[in-house]
């Protein structure tokens, strides 16, 4: 063999070599681990990136386990359920610092939505039978005593203590998923993470860019189509949380219920939204405010979010009208049919 | 000629490697697109959508279903779940689509594809 053929075989073994190493280095950046989680009633997936991608994922699955024993409605020894058991003259019920605090944040949400958010409406989901899935229809009587057992503003949480007049009981599901994704956006952080994605029962949270670098693209469902998308945002470190009818519904008599129950009727908010969506950087205030807005409708909503503008959304019309907060401008993309309109500021 | 480091030939030989191996690191790859099937979390398996198959699945809480592939999607039959949520589903094709069957923490999710859509969808 020439002394020269050998010398280019040597330069390409040596750059194949290098690029191979480069190849590598780049998929330990983009090593992803995924693991779907069944938790909190709904299926969560959790996917993270990097050489700690393994421990990310099983550090997730740990913590919905655990907020899920300590939150749910459903499991007897949680703090919620233990709160919700008081019977009248049993005083405050103690929990867990991290429970009380959860529950402080839920009622100023609440207070903050003027109620449209309420975390005291879980006696008139059990009515409907949206906790057990055995639905029925209320007869109005039913819902205007119902009233009375709904009112945030009854609760106490006071040194780790809880209270809830007889009748009232607490519930945590409007905000609880997105508490979890904040918790474990913030475990990822402390493990030097820097790109995941969690989708919680479709509450979606980015954590960093993509692993490319680029910004992580997030759909908002089609109320009318479960495949279909209304729009693509696009961006990093945000969550995405929708609040639609389609989610959880039955039809009596040719009439369609869901489960977004207007605090101040105890029946579904009739809005004229069919779904509402929250983009910031918190999956708590994404989860709370995309259940309020939904209630609140178009109109409320809009005036609701120029008080704040610490958030943006998407609310879509029963009309068919995509209407979205300034802020999502340049970085939403609606699907093609969809009619846009940008809220004024 | 033989003074240079490299004559044409070997220049040409060395090109053409050098081509080689960057057409095989970064051109996409043909990948098809698959419903990977798990339950509670676990795989059960990954199944190609352009082959047609039915693929019986014990779900959790004794619950079962049927994932069947066909004409390019997948989607869910005879299960036995109380909702029928899964059922009832459209068929899915597009990469990052999926059904769940809660009640057996069964998931049907299709990956793979030259996939354009978003990295996840609210809702």
């Amino acid at each position: 063999m020439a002394r020269g053929t050998v010398k280019a075989i040597a330069l390409t073994a040596a750059c194949l070599l290098a690029l191979t190493a480069c190849g590598g280095a780049a998929k330990s950046e983009r090593e992803a681990e995924s693991k779907s989680v069944f938790a909190m009633d709904t299926v969560m997936d959790v996917t993270a990136y990097g050489e700690r991608a393994r421990e990310a994922v099983d550090a997730a699955e740990a913590e919905l386990y655990r907020l899920d024993a300590l939150l749910s409605t459903g499991r007897p020894e949680s703090d919620i359920a233990r709160v919700n058991a008081r019977a009248a003259g049993d005083g405050p019920c103690a929990v867990r610092a991290e429970t009380a605090e959860l529950v402080s944040r839920a009622l100023a949400c609440c207070a903050e939505t003027d109620g449209a958010l309420d975390v005291t409406v879980y006696p008139a989901m059990q009515a409907w039978g949206f906790d057990t899935g055995e639905h029925r229809v209320p007869a109005q009587e039913e819902l205007d005593a119902l009233l009375a057992r709904v009112d945030y503003a009854a609760v106490t949480v006071k040194d780790n203590t809880i209270t809830v007049p007889e009748g009232v009981a607490l519930d945590l599901g409007a905000v609880g998923k997105g508490y979890a994704a904040d918790r474990i956006v913030s475990l990822w952080r402390e493990m030097g993470v820097t790109s995941g994605l969690l989708s919680l029962g479709g509450n979606v949270h980015c954590l960093g860019a993509k692993p490319d670098g680029s910004d992580w693209r997030v759909g908002v469902r089609d109320p009318a189509d479960e495949n279909g998308i209304l729009c693509t945002v696009s961006g990093r470190d945000m969550a995405v949380v929708t609040s639609g009818a389609y989610q959880r519904n039955f039809t009596r008599d040719g009439v369609t219920y869901h489960h977004i129950l207007d605090p101040a009727t105890c029946a579904p908010a009739r809005s004229g939204l069919a779904s509402a969506s929250i983009v910031a950087d918190s999956g708590f205030v994404c989860d709370g405010l995309s259940t309020a807005v939904y209630v609140m409708g178009l109109d409320l909503a809009t005036e609701f979010w120029r008080e704040r503008k610490d958030f943006d959304m998407v609310l879509y019309t029963d009309a068919g009208e995509l209407c979205i907060t300034p802020g999502l401008a340049d970085r939403l993309t609606p699907a093609e049919g969809v009619t846009l309109r940008v809220l004024d500021e | 000629m033989n003074s240079r480091f490299l004559t044409w030939k070997e220049a040409l030989v060395l090109a053409a490697a050098a081509l080689g191996l960057l057409a095989w690191l970064f051109w996409p790859k043909a990948e098809g697109r698959v419903a990977v099937v798990e339950r509670s979390g676990e795989e059960v398996g990954r199944y190609a959508l352009d082959t047609p198959v039915r693929v019986p699945v014990s779900g959790a809480n004794g619950f079962s279903l049927t994932v069947v592939i066909k004409d390019g999607a997948a989607c869910v039959e005879h299960a036995t779940c109380p909702d029928l949520l899964c059922q009832r589903h459209a068929p899915v094709s597009k990469a990052g689509q999926a059904i769940i069957c809660l009640p057996g923490q069964v998931s049907v999710r299709v990956e793979g594809g030259e996939g354009h859509g978003p990295d996840a969808v609210a809702g």
